[in-house]
């Protein structure tokens, strides 16, 4: 019985260590001559399939394999990436598709390529693409003009997202999912899809040899799929990727200290074109449609708290401009500070008072009490509201902090405008939609009128910004709507923050990109490892 | 028996009516929370689809004669986030899940059971203090929390374990050493619900073991020199199994919810995380569906139970019989 026993233990032993030996660990990133062999990048984006329809799946392809015509620099200027393009009249744009570029699968990237694209998009998401333009036309094999019923000199910023899709795989396609992944995956950037493992949690890309720019300094790029920030984070402090990376996002706050304690990893601000912490006035609604109280608002709200409690250490002042940084367009306007004194006279010039002394004013004979509506799913914005309260109870404005779902949040505020103001963030693409600048969230009649603003001046501004001819015209036009918002304050923005990149120390040579971050083609040629 | 299959019958008819009447009593458009999409993002157009597909605009008792009729046929209805069938989703993460729940509750029992009737015969002693107070300490630790310590030790400090999923980015081509690879990824999730489930079947095996130490039965076995040891096994554990077996079929519900938290940790795509992204996205098909599993593998582990205890237990055998 004891020798049966003994035996069972060395059995199990054995069947342990060879389970230990056979997966001794994964493979190492191996730098070679300057080169690096394999680029781990840990990411919490929930990808269930390798497919292009999947949302994440798709960008993250648009940092390796996808191309798009072109590229946006952190600085706001175009350069070419899949085509070089030239316009004489900002109404008809002429794409060339760069010498040399293949698919994959070695077939030539053409013109009729991307007007297949343009198309095809329109048939899968109901328009949008090939019917924005007047006119599409076939100049020879790698040139397309594309004409605009308008001249508009922002046209490269839609094209920076357009990931061109190969026409001889995807043309008698409808459903991608019925395609093979491999042959699905197929594009024409210095990296070809390798395979996705859901058991494993890998998205794996290998450089591609034919690729007209050269060799990638990393030969084999993988994707480490992660469902909780906690473990990724403890995944880069201990060597296991290499970076972390996530679509239009930094580093959260909660987890910044500790990665700057830790030597092996270097943070990166990079800039942020999103507005990710702002009150916006329904300035149609009393008391918001009186400008003195916006003001006043403005003059009570403790900016420094507010970067102290929620930004990350590179958080700036924002300024009453409300248009951050690294914007196009971006001019310096006035700083946003506490003035508890100004505010109460502004407040005094509003007529609001204290009648029956209880410390809260009183406006148009009803307590001057201001309701913030936030969304549940963003607790932090709650957050905010609970400070903007104290701030302001301070100058003797009551609070109500309106927390909605989503979904109500949504229909209260883009389709009924029952609000009175808001606490939200606005992102990056949203704030460069239509006359960019935050006129999406602005203007009164756009569908996502949080601000509800419908003064003619704000709106002769917004059309000056559509006839510009050119990028210095637009960028006049641009500083004046700053200089709009700055005047009129009909939104606030509560701090502007960097979106912080983390990665191995060993690493630099990372390239900005104005969509994508640290991520994209160009860190892919210029990328070093100690 | 007959009395545990209907009570069996009966709630898993519960379940079902419930699930049927879950996204119909929630405010707010029945059409749109049962595909689980949000107005403003739903045209006139795929309204009126929708409507039509989910048959929501016929009388109750006919949606639920066919809501029961494609239960029946395996049909747990259309995830549109997903663009799937929910029961192809589901089956397609069931395997990991049941990769981390069924080693968790075998181990669990299996351990609980030895340390139990370890402890038991000991009541009182420092050993059995020290055994409690360890368990005790265990199970107030959160499983998220449990499942971070052990990964940061033994994932990260140590390097003994893999971070999470289920194999390497590289899997070996072999057999043994690929199934030995699974094993090694399966090494923490599994004892993160190992740990966080033996406690209280640690404390009712023990408990009853030195409860029974008390018996006259005990009593006579030691007067007939048997050892403890020889005695526990072969015959305390027959009495006290009845209770220990429902507190493991109890226990796979746990198991099988407590493996969301786990799966998240260990980025392991399964049930649970499944169920997470229904929850987020707020698809309330798929998150049917997996409420719908789950319910199912719990009355189904009760009724197992049950039957087993029934087999193993000679009083219960016996009632049945005199019952008869």
């Amino acid at each position: 019985m004891r020798k049966c026993r003994c035996l069972v233990f060395i059995c199990l032993c054995f069947v342990m260590c060879c389970a230990l030996s056979a997966c001794g660990g994964q493979e190492a990133s191996q730098p070679e001559a300057g080169r690096i062999d394999t680029f781990i990048i840990g990411t919490t984006a929930e990808i269930s399939s390798a497919k292009r329809s999947v949302y994440n799946f798709d960008v993250l392809t648009g940092t390796l394999s996808q191309l798009a015509p072109v590229w946006v620099d952190a600085d706001g200027v175009y350069h070419p990436l899949l085509c070089t393009y030239s316009t004489e009249d900002s109404r008809t744009w002429i794409l060339t598709v760069r010498e040399g570029m293949t698919w994959h699968d070695g077939q030539p990237v053409s013109a009729a390529d991307i007007q297949f694209t343009l198309e095809y998009l329109d048939s899968q998401n109901g328009g949008g693409y090939a019917d924005s333009y007047e006119d599409i036309r076939l100049v020879d094999e790698r040139t397309i003009a594309l004409e605009l019923a308008e001249p508009n000199p922002r046209h490269l910023a839609s094209l920076t997202t357009l990931r061109i899709l190969p026409k001889h795989i995807y043309q008698d396609v409808t459903d991608d999912s019925a395609l093979p992944s491999d042959e699905a995956n197929i594009g024409c950037g210095p990296y070809r899809f390798v395979r996705f493992d859901a058991d494993a949690g890998v998205l794996a890309f290998d450089a591609y040899d034919a690729y007209p720019d050269g060799q990638p300094m990393v030969e084999h790029v993988l994707f480490r799929l992660f469902d909780n920030e906690d473990t990724m984070y403890m995944a880069l402090k201990s060597g296991e990727i290499d970076m972390v990376y996530r679509y239009s996002s930094g580093v959260s706050t909660a987890v910044l200290e500790d990665l700057q304690r830790t030597e092996q990893i270097s943070l990166l601000p990079i800039r942020n074109t999103a507005n990710s912490a702002v009150l916006i006035f329904n300035n149609q609604v009393s008391p918001f449609d009186n400008e003195k109280i916006r003001q006043a608002l403005a003059c009570a709200i403790d900016y420094a708290r507010f970067r102290e409690l929620f930004g990350s250490p590179y958080a700036l002042a924002s300024e009453a401009g409300f248009i951050p940084p690294g914007t196009y367009g971006y001019v310096q306007t006035q700083t946003l500070e506490r003035d508890l004194q100004l505010a109460a006279a502004y407040l005094q010039e509003a007529g609001c008072t204290d009648s029956d002394d209880d410390g809260y004013l009183e406006y148009q004979g009803q307590p001057l009490c201001v309701e913030v509506m936030v969304r549940d799913d963003k607790p932090v914005h709650a957050r905010y509201a609970e400070l903007l309260m104290n701030n302001l109870a301070e100058v003797g404005i009551a609070v109500q902090i309106d927390v909605q779902e989503v979904a109500a949040f949504r229909e209260l505020t883009e389709q009924q405008h029952a609000h009175a103001a808001v606490i939200t963030g606005l992102t990056a693409f949203g704030m460069a939609k239509n006359q960019g600048l935050a006129a999406l969230y602005l203007w009164g009649e756009n569908s996502m009128s949080y601000g509800q603003v419908y003064d003619e001046d704000y709106k002769a501004l917004l059309d000056q910004a559509d006839a510009a001819a050119n990028m210095e015209e637009y960028a006049l036009v641009a500083a004046e709507i700053q200089q709009y918002y700055a005047d009129t304050l009909p939104a606030i923005a509560l701090f502007w923050d960097s979106h912080i990149q983390a990665f191995n120390s060993r690493y630099s040579g990372f390239v900005e990109d104005g969509t994508f971050g640290l991520l994209n083609v160009q860190t892919w040629f210029s990328l070093q490892a100690e | 028996m007959k009395k545990k299959l209907l009570i069996s019958f009966f709630c898993l008819l519960f379940i079902l009516v419930f699930n049927f009447a879950l996204p119909r009593l929630l405010p707010g458009d029945t059409v749109l929370m049962l595909v689980g999409m949000d107005e403003d993002v739903v045209s006139e157009n795929e309204y009126a689809y929708y409507v039509e597909k989910t048959g929501a605009d016929r009388p109750l008792a006919e949606q639920f004669a066919s809501y029961l009729r494609g239960i029946l046929q395996g049909d747990l209805g259309y995830s549109y986030h997903h663009n799937a069938p929910v029961e192809q989703l589901i089956a397609q993460r069931v395997p990991a899940t049941l990769q981390i729940a069924l080693p968790a509750v075998l181990l669990s029992a299996l351990l609980a059971l030895v340390l139990g009737c370890y402890a038991g015969m000991r009541k009182g002693s420092g050993m059995e203090r020290m055994i409690s107070t360890l368990q005790i300490t265990v199970d107030a630790i959160p499983g998220f929390l449990l499942g971070l310590l052990l990964l940061s030790l033994f994932a990260f400090h140590l390097g003994w374990f893999p971070s999470g999923a289920l194999n390497s980015i590289v899997v070996p081509a072999a057999t043994l050493p690929a199934w030995g690879d699974r094993i090694w990824h399966l090494c923490l999730p599994v004892l993160t619900l190992v740990l966080g489930s033996v406690p209280a079947k640690y404390l009712l095996v023990c408990n009853t073991v030195a409860q029974q130490m008390q018996e006259k039965y005990v009593l006579y076995a030691r007067s007939r020199g048997l050892s403890d040891s020889y005695i526990v096994w072969h015959h305390i554990l027959p009495n006290i199994c009845q209770p220990f077996i429902a507190m493991v079929g109890m226990n796979m519900g746990f198991i099988f919810s407590g493996s969301l938290v786990i799966e998240t940790i260990f980025s392991i795509r399964g049930l649970g995380s499944l169920l997470d992204q229904a929850i987020r996205s707020r698809d309330y098909p798929l998150l049917q569906g997996c409420l719908l599993v789950s319910a199912v593998v719990v009355v189904v582990a009760n009724l197992l139970t049950d039957v087993l205890c029934v087999a193993l237990d000679p009083k219960v055998r016996c009632r049945i019989h005199e019952a008869e």
